[in-house]
């Protein structure tokens, strides 16, 4: 398809709806659902409306819409578990009617469970295959949200050490630029490098959504492995929720996310989201080797990391209006954020650091729009646009060796690079996302989403230079578009998408040096287009089970690096193609109730086949197309809850990633041997356990005491090519087996806790990556004070 | 639904799970602790297998240069973690390696199939080896540079504990501002005497220092007597921890050869020179131009085979326009008469395509035998007898590997 093609696809897509727009939209039925003692939303609580198979289930925020396509007499019903039933009888006169209901609690409230749908669970029974994690379960513990996320299926964070250390994020095998990150739908990292899964604490998430292999077109990116969206508090009330916790290697972790408004009638809200993070990570490195000069050898010992301190700080502040005629949302937002890392190893623990410091910090202004039924019933807006300034700076000036023990030898050369160096990388950006839908009735429904993100790269040491002469741009245009039709009641829901992708980058390099030995630079420049397409499909088969499937052709575009180099030392590959990948996700689901009893179990298989990974070739100084894998893989997961008393869940993750890399040179003839092996360096098979045990009301009415068991294992897997090579000598990354024990203590309804956590109960030297140990046992308490 | 039918489903489901979870455990291997064995075998190979990023590098015993076959399959010792080159010096079994990222300088010997660490110091001396030569079989001196080049390192390691006396050589960056690093090239040790040919490189696409330079440098002291000039080639050798670029013959006469593209000099050609025993100068009576001779192409590396000849790798420069031009290596092998500085022969050899930074011959019995990277990926040793000129296919490489990197003698 050409730009021509698209464009015109596109246009016919506006007019389509535009023309949607002028037939009758549904009659809307919408309200809010509330319980009479506290005036907290109901969430998962069933309305339906007499005589008809129509119904809703409500949200969080305990809001619920139905819609109708007559006027008329209705009878709308309502109930929830642990609240009596209530009903109301309207005459339909208006295209939006609000009703609200207000429930009173049922006769056995003490000892009853609200067993209505989360969010997470509708989200999980879409179309889409995803992880969607309540964090709702982990507020009163210490994780942050990658440790939560390493807890669910197809996810594997790999960590190179504490509180801030670098990791990668997989999802479903494929990781490191193919996974990218949002906050409420936009890329996090527009609020900045500071913000990254490895430090932000779990009670700045209400709900963490893990897409797989096929992402909707609201995200509008590149992500050929998958994305993950952290979603806020979006809700309209005032809260305040504000914890800190203190731990083992002097972490201290602190987060307050609040939002005020004069009134509870009141438009006006002002929001607030923070977190400070702070570690020394002087966890203890066991049996590494330091130099004896008296036995004239290596020796192995225990040593404390010793310059691994981490600290982070972010601070966000939204003002804006809800609910008026011209907006449901405005808001107009303002964050900063910084960090400063100590570095303590390279890529293996023998890498000893002793003064290399990495910090960054950043701003960021934003404004949201979002508006329903705009112009037209069924059309909606969202907004968002941001600028952003973020720089990064690396210091790497010590002309010195490290070893375990804290002393150093001199070197010839700093820690890390050849000379020394102070970077400085500053990223300008600009950013816009608009999406606009359409409800054409209850069936069919349109999506556009249109995503424009450019960013200057500047890069230099600025011990040699004032600026960086060839800075880099990337401007990238995401245009999607989705179509999405429910039939039989809703019961099967197919989305069909399209994705234009235009990146144009833009580089200078050395061209020559003139007559007086000035460099004389050329300016290159590219844009190229790629099309992305997909379909999602669900059935359910019966109110508790589902049938799915998945289809993306996917890609990751190329960075103006990638294609053109640094201008030196890194030369350019205009024939560099983007990472593309057939990404394909089939499974079910089932959930049952029975009495107290609840259950609920998915599964899945998954295939990708992604071509053209883009790795920089040091023989060949330059970015390359390199290598094409093949993973087939599945996952799993069960859960059982017995009311509020007793609960567990298991999931397992199975993927084996095959070397697709046939020829491994352009015009070769002959398959390189390792073509169609397992990938080495990738763990393949990984589990987690939870059991919870808690109880209402044991140490005084609204308390809650719980202890939560999390068990973890990785398989074992090898470093290098498992077919060749005597396989003694093929280094392994042992198992990993890590059981994690919280007990928390719950008061006033929610109102203040306290958590007590082990991690890593039984001190197991646990890794990740070859020769770089994570942290042992650790212990924190936490402190929280929540109130809505 | 029945509550024991709702607990069959709970109870299966997870079942399911743990059968799969147990089918796909293989036992986690138990490694093998360090023994010695018998030393039978008489030379190592260095392969390397997979492509970017998942590259690994082997060690492989060989029984015969003459005869029978080796390849990765069960054998080979897995060396990637301590080598991320080719880069190893090896004497008499023993293989020496500075692993940049840890800082450590290792002695290590294969024994069954098994990689046996001798020793391994700190060495923050140099940011890199560049070049090396022997002083005697038990002192090796080791020359490189600090991280910015601007520097010339030098120590001279004990092998046998590999105990390290460091200096620096009186050599620094030329007037001219363009030139930023130092750059190491052939090294030779003769009487007492080191010679260290060096250049200087400026930013690509600049040209390299368009001068060979010879530091002659009196050993122990390590002070340098004398600098060597020359203009009418550049580049002397490379890092010779790769491949060599000089040798001394059976007169005792030193060669070393020019290499310019390893200054980022695409186009010039190499020259060979000659430092006469007894003397301390660049012979002005000989001048060999190598690419002249042979259509442009390059001198790679070369190796002396005895009664005045010698094995030379030559570079068929890659064409231009290929954005891969600067690392696409093409190359064949030469015998040359040193001493009338002309060609004898190409050898009737399949061009070896891949890489050019191998330590690709072995002298032994007044015979060469050469490792060849063929573009089918089953390589082979060539037996090369200079005196009947006949070449006669040896030892064959299984195929299973990306690239043959090196072949010692132990």
């Amino acid at each position: 398809m050409t730009i021509r093609q698209f464009l015109f696809t596109f246009s016919l897509c506006l007019l389509t709806l535009a023309a949607a727009a002028q037939q009758t939209g549904a009659w809307v039925i919408s309200g809010k659902i509330t319980a009479s003692t506290n005036g907290q939303p109901i969430p998962g609580a069933t309305v339906r409306i007499q005589n008809t198979k129509l119904g809703a289930v409500s949200d969080e925020n305990g809001t619920y819409t139905v819609r109708v396509s007559n006027t008329g007499k209705y009878t709308l019903e309502v109930s929830a578990v642990g609240f009596d039933r209530a009903t109301k009888t309207i005459q339909l006169t208006t295209k939006n009617t609000s009703i609200d209901f207000t429930l009173a609690p049922g006769k056995n409230l003490d000892e009853v469970q609200v067993y209505g749908k989360t969010q997470a669970q509708v989200l999980k029974e879409q179309a889409f295959t995803i992880n969607a994690i309540d964090t709702k379960q982990y507020a009163n513990t210490t994780a942050d949200l990658n440790q939560v996320l390493s807890r669910t299926t197809g996810v594997r964070v790999r960590e190179q050490g504490g509180v801030g250390s670098d990791f990668t994020f997989s999802i479903n095998g494929l990781s490191g630029k193919s996974v990218k990150y949002f906050l409420d739908g936009v890329p996090l990292d527009i609020m900045g490098s500071t913000m990254s899964l490895n430090n932000i604490p779990v009670n700045l998430a209400k709900r963490i959504e893990v897409y797989k292999g096929v992402v909707p077109v609201d995200y509008g990116s590149d992500a050929l492995g998958g994305i993950v969206n952290i979603v806020t508090d979006q809700s309209t009330q005032r809260f305040l929720d504000a914890s800190y916790s203190y731990g083992s290697f002097n972490t201290h972790r602190a987060s307050l996310n609040a939002q005020f408004k004069p009134d509870s009638a009141s438009p006006f809200i002002i929001r607030v989201s923070s977190f400070y993070n702070y570690a020394d990570n002087n966890y203890t490195m066991r049996g590494v080797e330091v130099w004896d000069e008296k036995k004239y050898d290596y020796v192995e010992k225990d040593f404390n990391r010793f310059h691994d301190q981490y600290r982070s700080a972010m601070g966000q502040i939204e003002a804006g209006v809800v609910n008026r005629k011209w907006a449901d949302v405005f808001f107009v937002g303002f964050s900063g954020s910084g960090y400063n890392q100590e570095l303590q190893t390279g890529i293996e623990q023998q890498m000893v650091y002793g003064a290399a410091v990495r910090k960054g910090h950043s701003l960021n202004g934003s404004v949201r729009y979002k508006k329903s039924n705009l112009f037209t019933e069924g059309l909606h807006l969202n907004f968002y646009g941001a600028i952003a300034a973020d720089e990064i700076n690396v210091v790497d000036t010590a002309m010195r060796r490290y070893q375990w023990d804290g002393t150093y030898v001199k070197a010839t050369k700093p820690e890390m690079s050849n000379e020394p160096t102070i970077s400085k990388i500053t990223r300008p950006r600009q950013f816009a996302r608009l999406n606009i839908s359409y409800d054409i009735n209850k069936q069919h429904s349109f999506n556009l989403n249109y995503t424009f993100d450019h960013i200057q790269n500047k890069s230099y040491n600025t011990l040699k230079e004032d600026r960086d002469h060839i800075p880099s741009t990337l401007g990238k245009h995401v245009i999607g578009i989705a179509y999405q039709q429910t039939f039989f009641d809703g019961r099967w829901a197919n989305t069909f998408f399209g994705k234009m992708y235009g990146v144009g980058t833009q580089q200078s390099q050395v061209l020559r040096f003139d007559t007086n030995g000035a460099v004389v630079y050329e300016r290159l420049k590219d844009f190229q287009e790629n099309y992305g397409y997909g379909v999602a499909t669900r059935f359910k088969i019966t109110g508790e089970l589902g049938v799915k499937a998945s289809y993306e052709r996917a890609y990751r575009l190329q960075e103006a690096e990638e294609m053109f180099g640094n201008g030196y030392l890194t030369v350019p590959n205009l024939t560099l193609k983007p990472e593309s990948s057939n990404n394909f996700n089939a499974g079910f689901y089932y959930s049952t109730r029975l009495g107290k009893h609840n259950f609920y179990t998915e599964a899945g298989y998954f295939n990708r086949n992604a071509d053209d990974f883009i790795y920089y070739v040091p023989a060949a100084r330059r970015y390359e197309n390199k290598s094409s894998v093949k993973i087939n893989g599945f996952e799993g997961e069960v859960k059982y809850q017995y009311a509020d008393l007793i609960g567990g869940s298991f999931n397992l993750s199975y993927q084996r990633m095959i070397n697709n890399t046939r020829f491994t040179k352009a015009g070769s003839t002959v398959p390189d041997i390792t073509f169609g092996n397992k990938v080495p360096n990738q763990p393949s098979l990984f589990w987690n356990a939870d059991v919870n045990i808690g109880k209402n009301n044991l140490l005084g009415k609204g308390s809650r005491i719980q202890l939560n068991w999390y068990t973890q294992y990785v398989h074992w897997f090898y470093l290098s090519w498992e077919a060749y090579g005597n396989i003694n000598s093929n280094p392994i990354i042992p198992k990993q087996l890590i059981h994690n024990a919280v007990l928390t203590y719950s008061m006033h309804d929610g109102t203040y806790n306290i958590g007590v956590e082990c991690r890593n109960l039984s001190d197991e030297i646990a890794y990740d990556n070859f020769r770089l140990q994570k942290p042992g046992r650790a212990f924190a308490v936490k402190l929280r004070y929540f109130i809505r | 639904m029945k509550l024991n039918r709702f607990f069959q489903h709970i109870i299966i489901a997870p079942a399911v799970f743990c059968a799969v979870l147990l089918a796909g455990c293989e036992k986690e291997p138990k490694r093998f602790t360090e023994e010695e064995g018998s030393r039978d075998k008489k030379y190592g190979a260095l392969m390397m297998l997979g492509s970017w990023p998942n590259t690994a590098y082997y060690l492989v015993e060989v029984p015969s240069l003459k005869e029978g076959s080796v390849g990765l399959n069960g054998k080979g010792v897995n060396v990637t973690t301590i080598c991320n080159d080719q880069g190893f010096i090896q004497r008499d079994g023993y293989y020496y390696y500075l692993n940049s990222n840890t800082g450590r300088l290792g002695k290590y010997h294969i024994n069954n199939d098994k990689l046996i660490t001798d020793k391994e110091v700190p060495f923050p001396q140099m940011a890199s080896i560049s070049s090396h030569v022997w002083v005697n079989a038990e002192t090796l001196i080791l020359i490189g540079t600090n991280g910015t080049s601007d520097k010339v390192l030098y120590s001279e390691v004990k092998v046998t504990d590999l105990s390290v006396s460091n200096g620096e050589l009186n050599i620094s960056l030329p007037a001219e501002k363009e030139y930023l690093a130092i750059a190491p090239g052939f090294v030779e040790y003769r009487d007492g005497k080191i010679f260290m040919g060096y250049s200087y490189t400026a930013k690509w696409p600049a040209l390299p220092y368009p001068k060979v330079l010879v530091s002659v440098i009196d050993y122990p002291s390590m002070n340098i007597s004398a600098t060597l000039e020359d203009s009418r080639s550049w580049v002397p050798g490379a890092p010779t921890r790769y491949t060599p670029y000089s040798f001394t013959d059976d007169r005792n006469d030193i060669y070393f050869t020019t290499v310019p593209e390893a200054g980022f000099d695409y186009d010039g050609g190499s020259a060979i020179y000659r430092i006469k025993n007894g003397t301390a100068e660049i012979d002005p009576n000989y001048f060999f131009d190598f690419s002249a001779a042979l259509k442009g192409h390059t001198c790679q590396a070369m190796w002396y085979i005895g009664n005045g000849e010698a094995i030379a790798r030559v570079r068929i420069p890659s064409d231009r326009s290929r954005p891969d031009f600067y690392y696409y290596w093409e190359s064949y092998f030469v015998i040359f008469n040193v001493r009338k500085g002309e060609i004898v022969r190409k050898l009737d050899l399949p061009t070896d395509i891949g890489e050019v930074y191998v330590n690709a011959v072995v002298v032994e019995d007044n015979k060469a035998y050469i490792m060849l990277n063929s573009p089918d990926k089953k390589g082979h040793m060539y037996e090369y007898d200079p005196m009947t000129g006949n070449l006669t296919q040896g030892l064959a490489f299984d195929q299973g590997y990306e690239y043959l990197l090196r072949i010692d003698k132990w």
